[in-house]
């Protein structure tokens, strides 16, 4: 019996093995070309969504332009307006686009350039890992790049937009193009814990997609030295701040699962 | 057009997955008719949902509901056991199932799991999906629950082996499943556990143990911790490292009438989501790095005509999940042991409190007098808080039950009740200052207070034929107001049981009240179903009408949407 209690000392020395941990090092913050889009389900009922965007404009302030958001007011059953709202953010291109991404189960939620991360089974990430898949994100080399050229009537309200896609090597498989319009900085009621907030400031706020929700397939050959051109065009309607609007493009894949974002940019309608 | 298809790019191939646990189980079947110590067992459970749209109620606006109208879970386990092996596969399916996210729509099926166990002299060898438990499952609980879709099966070995008649001693290592997947950190332990019977004339025994765990995080989950802190500021950074490690020691001393379990539990430096910290830029939430701690003890006294049960524990940063970033249910790969009764009737169980992984601190009392054979009176008491002493929970239910003769028994019972409604579902109440229920608590922000008497009646027409009827009132002007809710359920024993049921939102009386607390005002619920057994098989079927709510199971709870539709359960064993 004693002799076999030996062993114990034994087993614990092998599960202790190496008890002196190595910290592991964290290091300095760095972006390159790419440009990561995160896109946020939120609702004006929704407690812990400005929790969520709080984090999303605190990255953006370290990452800069490589951070692109844009807040989807779909979040099931967080999204309907108080009657105190002065506008009902919901839109149905908000909806379906929503609904193309994924399924939520929680809030705040966010997916990271539509990618899906193991173990989890929709793209929609809760708010611990934002930062650690933006970090993933941003240390991949674009494949493709997009410039944005827009040109605004002040008069009519008219915004024309031409985008350029120049990839950087040859793309096979079906690609998509999806355009939409985010105006920032909207003052409304927003739930924050239990507190109803009647001034807060509604980021990124989702208005309009010009393509479909699901994005235009991209019929023209995505090869290296070569670019494509779109153009798109949308009258801003009145209520909209041209001045705090945005317009957002990206390439995606569109085959579900597999809806990953390869590349985005965000040009303001009036720089 | 909504896309219907969800199965994950990062599978296995799953004909490839399947070939192993299926072979495993052919070889040793083949063997079947050659052997007449051969035993196979087996069992079914499958539940079907059929979704009826209610907007009413808030039945709508899910895949369920606006398109895919059906769902179900199905789990088909068989076993064999011959020549000291055992082995066992079992059949997983999940077609636009809600049960693993309820606002979501989850299609897969497949091998959910297989193991093999041989038992040779002293020597107890495992592989496969396996479960198990150090202690209590403070450090290490490996099981299943399949109400709120846990499935935390180590997928790994273990070995066990007989010191002598009273001593154990095992060790394991593998990584934790989640679903039809894997989880990346890899865990690895050991317990000892042993049985002290000085004198085998006096009822005195000692059944000590000791358990140590380890999980070392892959570097996928370290690279995203690294990511993570990298963003923080400076105030804010916390450090990280590959390993954390559990212990704990335990002791059930049974003397007498007394039996005394206490259990205590650390665990080293830790990198966890704490939700409720500020970071300096003001956003909540953020991940430390910090050890935890936990004792819970439970004392009964049990002699005849009654029965004590003292239960009280302390936990701080016992969250300890094989991925730091998982949340609700999943990566859970530990048990921190409820301190407040499950309550089985509808209205007393509406608001159930959940453990709290970051802190809190309970004690439970539970006692049962039979003052004669006809009457015998009850009582349960809960307290739970946070470490910082702000009340969480508070329960206290008198109950008395009275019994004539063996023709009908009746219960009635009352339940008090102080709820955090603000921590356990992030819910504001801003409307508790002429509180309805002044002797339970008046006034306090933040909180559900609620009273709700309770009774339940069976009565015997024969032995075979009975029928059971129980009631409640959720007297409260919290959360959405007042409940009232009836069943009655006749048994024609053995094989048929029919059930009707109730619950209904009674109106606000006042015409000022808020939309989102009026909301479910003078609607029913109703419930009725019937349920055929035959042997160790029981089928299933009702139409439900459900309002939201918490679930939960264990201690564990989670929030569910309404429900409306009709339920198809099929269980059986062979």
């Amino acid at each position: 019996m004693k002799r076999k209690l030996l062993f114990l000392p034994l087993l614990a020395a092998a599960v202790f093995n190496s008890c002196e941990e190595m910290p592991v090092t964290i290091p300095e913050l760095s972006v390159g070309d790419r440009k990561v889009l995160v896109e946020e389900l939120t609702g004006v009922r929704c407690p812990n969504c400005p929790d969520g965007t709080a984090a999303l404009v605190d990255l953006g302030n370290q990452l800069g332009d490589n951070l692109i958001v844009v807040s989807i007011h779909a979040a099931p059953g967080y999204d309907s307006p108080y009657p105190e709202n002065k506008y009902d953010f919901r839109t149905p291109d908000g909806s379906a686009l929503a609904n193309f991404i994924g399924q939520a189960s929680f809030f705040p939620t966010a997916s990271i350039n539509r990618r899906i991360v193991p173990p989890e089974t929709e793209p929609y990430l809760p708010r611990q890992i934002w930062s650690g898949i933006i970090g993933e994100e941003l240390a991949k080399s674009p494949t493709v790049g997009i410039f944005i050229n827009s040109e605004f009537d002040l008069v009519d309200r008219k915004l024309d937009i031409t985008l350029t896609l120049a990839p950087k090597s040859t793309l096979s498989g079906e690609h998509r193009i999806t355009v939409l319009i985010t105006q920032d900085s909207i003052q409304d009621v927003q739930k924050k814990g239990l507190e109803k907030i009647p001034d807060y400031y509604h980021r990124h706020v989702l208005r309009d997609v010009l393509t479909q929700a699901t994005g235009d397939v991209i019929n023209e050959p995505l090869t290296s030295n070569e670019v494509v051109e779109k153009k798109y065009s949308i009258t801003l309607p009145a209520e909209w701040d041209e001045k705090h609007c945005s317009i957002v493009a990206f390439i995606h894949h569109g085959n579900s699962p597999d809806k990953e974002v390869l590349q985005v940019e965000e040009k303001h309608v009036i720089e | 057009m909504r896309d219907t298809t969800f199965a994950k790019t990062y599978s296995e191939p799953s004909h490839m997955k399947h070939l192993l646990p299926i072979a495993i189980f052919s070889l040793f079947l083949s063997g079947l008719h050659a052997q007449n110590s051969s035993r196979i067992t087996g069992n079914l459970q499958t539940n079907g949902n059929f979704f009826i749209k209610n907007a009413a109620i808030g039945a709508v606006g899910l895949p369920q509901y606006d398109f895919q109208k059906f769902g179900a879970e199905s789990w088909l386990g068989l076993n064999y056991s011959n020549w000291g092996f055992d082995v066992g596969v079992r059949f997983d399916l999940f077609n636009n199932s809600n049960l693993l996210n309820p606002t979501g729509s989850f299609t897969k099926e497949g091998i959910g799991r297989w193991y093999v166990h041989k038992k040779l002299d002293k020597f107890d060898f495992s592989g496969g999906y396996l479960y198990d438990q150090i202690g209590s499952g403070i450090i290490f609980r490996a099981y299943e629950e399949r109400s709120l879709m846990i499935d935390n099966a180590l997928f790994g070995v273990k070995v066990g082996y007989s010191i002598n008649d009273n001593w154990k001693i095992k060790a394991f290592t593998g990584r934790q499943k989640r679903q039809f997947d894997i989880y990346g950190s890899v865990i690895r332990g050991g317990a000892v556990e042993g049985f002290i019977k000085p004198d085998s004339t006096k009822n005195f025994s000692l059944a000590p143990g000791a358990g140590v765990v380890a999980r070392t995080f892959d570097d996928e989950t370290v690279n995203r911790i690294v990511n993570e802190i990298a963003t923080y500021a400076p105030q804010d950074s916390t450090g990280a490292q590959y390993n954390t490690y559990a212990m704990t020691v335990y002791n059930t001393m049974t003397a007498g009438d007394f039996s005394w379990y206490v259990e205590g539990a650390y665990k080293t430096k830790d990198v966890l989501f704490n939700e409720f910290l500020t970071k300096v830029n003001g956003g909540t939430g953020k991940l430390v790095n910090t050890d935890g701690y936990m004792a819970y003890t439970s004392i009964t006294y049990a002699k005849k005509g009654l029965g004590i049960t003292l239960e009280a524990k302390y936990n701080k940063n016992f969250r300890f999940r094989t991925d730091p970033f998982q949340i609700g249910v999943q990566g859970q790969m530990n048990f921190l042991p409820p301190i407040a009764r499950q309550n089985t009737f509808r209205l007393p169980s509406r608001f159930s409190p959940n453990t709290q992984e970051l802190g809190e601190r309970g004690f439970q009392l539970d006692a049962k007098y039979a003052l004669n054979k006809k009457i015998s009176l009850g009582i349960n008491v809960s307290d739970i808080s946070n470490l910082d002493g702000v009340e969480l929970y508070r329960e206290i239910a008198p109950e008395i039950t009275y019994k004539k003769d063996r023709k009908w028994q009746a219960l009635l019972g009352l339940q008090f009740l102080k709820y955090n409604i603000s921590v356990y579902q992030l819910k504001d109440d801003p409307e508790d200052v002429d509180d309805i229920i002044p002797w339970v608590k008046k006034g306090e922000k933040g909180y559900v207070d609620a009273f709700t008497p309770y009774g339940e009646w069976l009565y015997k027409f024969t032995p075979r034929k009975s029928l059971r009827v129980e009631a409640q009132y959720l007297l409260t002007d919290d959360e959405f107001g007042s409940w009232v809710n009836a069943l009655a359920e006749f048994g024609w024993a053995p094989h048929w049981l029919v059930y009707v049921s109730d619950m209904y939102k009674i109106k606000h009386s006042e015409e000022d009240v808020p939309e989102e607390k009026a909301r479910f005002d003078g609607i029913h619920y109703p419930t009725f179903g019937i349920v055929y057994t035959y042997r160790a098989n029981r089928v299933s079927l009702a139409y439900v009408k459900q309002v939201e709510g918490i679930n939960c199971a264990g201690g564990i709870c989670r929030y569910e949407p309404t429900f409306h539709g009709v339920r198809l359960n099929i269980s059986s064993s062979f």
